[in-house]
């Protein structure tokens, strides 16, 4: 068994230094509300582009387009943002309908790709927020 | 005094490094101190400041501590254990420097926390005291009103710890700190709903504390700067959510009273910490290690 505080001797004089980190510290990341409190997913048009994306609020999004007619995971994924961040509302600003100025898609091979995240609120959690936890889009021309 | 330090706890070793790095191991499944590994020990009630958050309620009319007894209350006590002497203004203690000598002599580490509005006055002594190696840590209670070049202590010396107060202090504070201190750490306090800090809390407080509990992810990892909490603020902050349960097990350092306690010598009086409400007298043949066990007992 084992445990470490880093690099800080125990100063405070009314309760002790109960965790300190450096960069190497915590598993977990969050999206910042603003200041109303309200996180807002704007989307966004997962197509057939390569890429990587580790950014919770980009994970969010993509979930968020991905199980759009989807009642229970909508509400989990609400959850989910609103347990880890604090946030007080989640507002979804934007559809699939192409004039909207927030017009988002995911490439039609890649429909349903988030269902393994939604399993539990746990899972969810994991996808989204986890530090080791990666969106990768692609295409099947390679 | 020589580092790394390392001293037998009850069934555990416990290492200390230079830079205040603390590693406990154990081949058991959980720690069972014998001493505390820190005391959080209050030796004045006075202050000039009269801050309307303080939760101790110092002020010019506090009174200080007899430390003659010192010798006795830190009979037994291995090297390594940390003292995170307060007020109150500590340094305002007319035997603070034969206090911390004498602390330094038996192997005890002293650390001591400072308001920043001091800084310029006890230049010298934290100045001297730090050149012959007599303490080790020093916190600075943060003011936005005292610009940041003045605290000198953090440009200078690597174990200075920068305090802010949820509720108090802003994550603007925070970056500021982060910015333009060049050795600065960092240490998270949740606001106390105690003292003038009862009085003090208000929607704006509370508003405030949310802005951390929004932001405060930003930090981690800023610029490779260290940054520690509180067992009250990580309670405020829900600071759990960022970890796996491997790394907060690694990261924890315990509850209250687990390897820690407070004692005030002004009222003579120890406690699990300077907020849990119980206290108990300090009688004629008790030492440290005896009201840490007392405490152990009730927690």
């Amino acid at each position: 068994m084992k445990t470490i505080r880093k690099s800080v001797f125990e100063t405070n004089s009314s309760s002790t230094h109960s965790i300190s980190i450096d960069d190497s510290g915590a598993n977990y990341t969050s999206i910042t509300p603003d200041r109303d409190g309200n996180i807002v997913l704007k989307g966004g048009q997962f197509g057939w582009e390569i890429g990587d994306f580790n950014d919770p609020l980009t994970k969010a999004n993509y979930c968020a387009v991905d199980q759009l007619s989807d009642e229970d995971n909508i509400k989990m994924l609400k959850n989910v943002l609103m347990e880890q961040t604090g946030a007080k509302r989640i507002v979804f600003d934007f559809s699939e309908d192409y004039k909207h100025t927030n017009w988002s898609y995911i490439d039609h091979q890649s429909v349903g790709t988030s269902n393994n995240a939604f399993k539990s609120e746990e899972t969810l959690r994991d996808f989204i927020f986890s530090k080791d936890s990666v969106l990768h889009t692609d295409n099947d021309n390679h | 005094m020589q580092f790394p330090i390392t001293y037998k706890n009850g069934n555990y070793l416990v290492v200390i490094q230079e830079d205040g790095t603390k590693i406990r191991t154990s081949v058991d499944s959980c720690f069972i101190p014998r001493y505390p590994e820190s005391i959080d020990l209050k030796i004045t009630n006075w202050c000039d400041m009269n801050c309307p958050m303080c939760h101790e309620k110092s002020g010019k009319d506090g009174k200080h501590a007899n430390l003659e007894e010192i010798a006795s209350l830190t009979r037994n006590l291995p090297e390594g254990i940390e003292f995170a002497i307060g007020g109150g203004d500590p340094l305002s203690h007319p035997d603070i420097v034969e206090f911390i000598c004498f602390l330094d002599s038996r192997g005890i580490i002293p650390n001591v926390t400072i308001n920043s509005n001091h800084l310029s006055r006890y230049k010298n002594v934290i100045d001297n005291l730090i050149k012959h190696d007599k303490i080790k840590g020093i916190g600075v209670s943060y003011d936005i009103a005292i610009p940041l070049e003045a605290y000198w202590a953090a440009n200078t010396y690597q174990n200075v710890v920068i305090h802010l107060i949820l509720g108090i202090h802003t994550t603007k504070d925070l970056k500021e700190i982060f910015d333009n201190v060049s050795h600065a750490k960092v240490l998270i306090l949740g606001y106390k709903k105690i003292g003038r800090g009862k009085d003090f809390y208000s929607p704006e407080v509370a508003k405030n504390i949310l802005g951390w509990y929004y932001r405060i992810h930003e930090f981690f990892g800023y610029k490779s700067k260290v940054i520690a909490f509180d067992n009250l603020s990580i309670e405020q902050l829900n600071l759990k959510r960022f970890f796996n349960e491997k790394n907060w097990n690694g990261f924890y350092q315990g509850n209250d009273g687990q390897f820690t306690f407070y004692v005030d010598l002004v009222k003579r009086e120890y406690a699990i910490s300077s907020t849990s409400g119980v206290s108990y007298s300090i009688e004629q043949d008790n030492t440290f290690e005896s009201m840490f066990q007392n405490i152990r007992r009730k927690i």
